[in-house]
């Protein structure tokens, strides 16, 4: 081997080693989803998610011990909106929900307990997360959700068997498969229905293998109806995730705000750090956005230290190709206590402004495997973090990785 | 990924010989759904608003609404569907009727029985 080969390869693999600490993925702009467990740096094994009051209830009780003690590494996530049925609220109303709406139907409160095992504190973290506006639902949206209208028509069909199968009308009923099958076959082709051919197709094929397993007695006859329903239920479960997948994915501008803090339990000093996080992003196509954030945050106890950081990122995702350029400013204040060598109190301070730039590129080869390339030069900061310190320069390069062209962590 | 059947019979008083009676369906809870409309056997209408004809001839006939909401809701397991029958310039609302399901992608359907009198 040559001496520029070896020098190559050495260097590469030096930008390999010095890159690592980059690997986190993730947009670093957004809001954190659970801010309580994002404050504490610590996503709780177990987490509670009540979905109405009794179980609530029930959490809450769960998060103390038989002394009363709250229990350490636990976390609970809870929508107040949602621990109630809301009737009135139609799809349309809350998928254009802005303002008022939109703040209390994304509403997420979060708690979390750790113990930390290094100065075992036992801390508790608390967060809140919102949004004032959630962008609109993409064309792809409303052809998925229409399908799945169609599949719950089917099933809706179906079950209207059950009231004549129950009738005690003798007119109306439906006492034999024969009679049940040909009722919702003749609904089925009734043009009000709007249901096509190709479902009447597959209601008969269901109906045709399933009817041998029943008889003509009435509760079999509900169980009947009841498995087709199944069949056609079971058929829609990809439909349906894509539904909740695409309902996610929103065009035009969102707006978030977020906020956490968090507390020592176990001594004097109960505050330990708090932040608060806003995020506007525009998506403009499903390829194409970009996001402004200001996040602040607030470290007390021994040192004092706070980072406003403010910035913009834009990105671009095609189906192989993703591009990625995000600049952030940081105006930060660090107040640090110490002995000198002499064994006085001496306080330090830092305050300054200081800015990051980073732009990453990504290529997907394959399913699991994308080349990516990164450039950057992170915040200086006042005193060296242990995680998320991105290099000066650097050039990436990484297998099994999505092929988002995603951001370095902030830190 | 289960359906859970609700089953509610209820009744309406006609209140006029010769106005149109109209049933319309609200799904709630922010869900995606879908309903059917049956005056005995004859079906009227699929997820719009039925016009049952005059209320002379709706008297001792059963309205029967069929109503699907799988639940597509990460926020809430929550599923309710709200029934207005109108005749004339008067309304009477049946429900909301709610259901709240164990899983998330869960399905109620709500067969909702009315005997009009």
């Amino acid at each position: 081997m040559n001496y520029q080969f070896i020098r190559g390869t050495l260097f590469f693999v030096a930008l390999l080693a010095c890159n690592v600490c980059m690997a986190q993925n993730g947009n670093e702009l957004a809001v954190p989803s659970t801010p309580a467990f994002s404050i504490l740096n610590y996503e709780p094994a177990a987490i509670m998610r009540p979905t109405n009051p009794k179980e609530l209830s029930a959490d809450v009780l769960n998060s103390f011990d038989k002394n009363g003690k709250l229990l350490m590494n636990v976390g609970l996530e809870v929508a107040p909106y949602w621990l109630k049925s809301r009737p009135a609220l139609t799809r349309a109303e809350y998928l254009n929900a802005k303002g008022g709406q939109a703040f209390k139907q994304s509403l997420m409160l979060s708690m979390a307990t750790v113990k930390d095992t290094i100065t075992n504190n036992n801390k508790l973290g608390a967060g809140f997360r919102f949004r004032l506006s959630g962008g609109k639902v993409t064309a792809e949206y409303t052809a998925k959700e229409q399908q799945l209208i169609s599949r719950a028509t089917m099933i809706s069909v179906v079950s209207s068997a059950r009231a004549f199968i129950q009738t005690p009308n003798p007119a109306l009923a439906l006492t034999t498969r024969q009679e049940v099958i040909e009722f919702i076959r003749s609904a089925f082709t009734n043009a009000a229905s709007g249901l096509t051919s190709q479902q009447l197709e597959e209601f008969q094929n269901y109906a045709q293998s399933l009817s041998s397993n029943y008889s003509d007695a009435q509760a079999d006859l509900l169980a009947f109806t009841a498995a087709i329903n199944t069949k056609i239920d079971e058929a829609s479960d990809d439909l349906k995730k894509e539904v909740v997948a695409l309902s996610r994915k929103r065009i035009g501008l969102t707006t978030e705000i977020a906020g956490a803090a968090s507390f020592y339990k176990t001594t004097h000093e109960k505050f330990e750090k708090a932040g608060i996080w806003f995020n506007a992003a525009n998506v403009r196509s499903q390829t194409d956005s970009w996001n402004f954030s200001v996040r602040y945050l607030f470290m007390g106890k021994d040192s004092v230290n706070s980072n406003l950081d403010f910035g913009g990122a834009y990105i671009k995702e095609l189906s192989k190709f993703s591009f990625s350029i995000e600049a952030m400013g940081r105006v930060f204040h660090g107040t640090m206590h110490a002995l000198d060598a002499a064994s006085n109190n001496v306080t330090y301070t830092d305050n300054g402004m200081t800015w990051r730039l980073a732009a990453q590129a990504s290529y997907k080869i394959a399913q699991d495997i994308s080349v990516n390339l990164s450039l950057g030069k992170n915040f200086d900061s006042p005193f060296l973090q242990d995680a998320g310190f991105f290099s000066i320069f650097g050039v990436r390069y990484s297998i099994f990785k999505n092929n988002k062209a995603a951001l370095p962590t902030v830190p | 990924m289960a359906i859970t059947y609700v089953e509610i019979e209820d009744r309406y008083q006609t209140q006029t010989q010769s106005e149109n009676v109209t049933v319309e369906v609200t799904i709630g809870d922010a869900g995606v759904g879908a309903y059917i409309i049956f005056l005995d056997k004859v079906l009227k209408a699929a997820n719009t608003t039925a016009n049952l004809g005059k209320a002379s001839e709706v008297i001792g006939k059963r309205t029967i609404i069929s109503a699907t909401i799988p639940d597509t809701l990460d926020e809430t397991n929550w599923t309710s569907v709200t029934v207005y029958i109108k005749e004339g310039s008067q309304s009477k609302t049946y429900g909301p009727y709610s259901k709240h399901v164990s899983n998330n992608l869960d399905t109620v359907n709500f067969i909702i029985q009315i005997i009009n009198q």
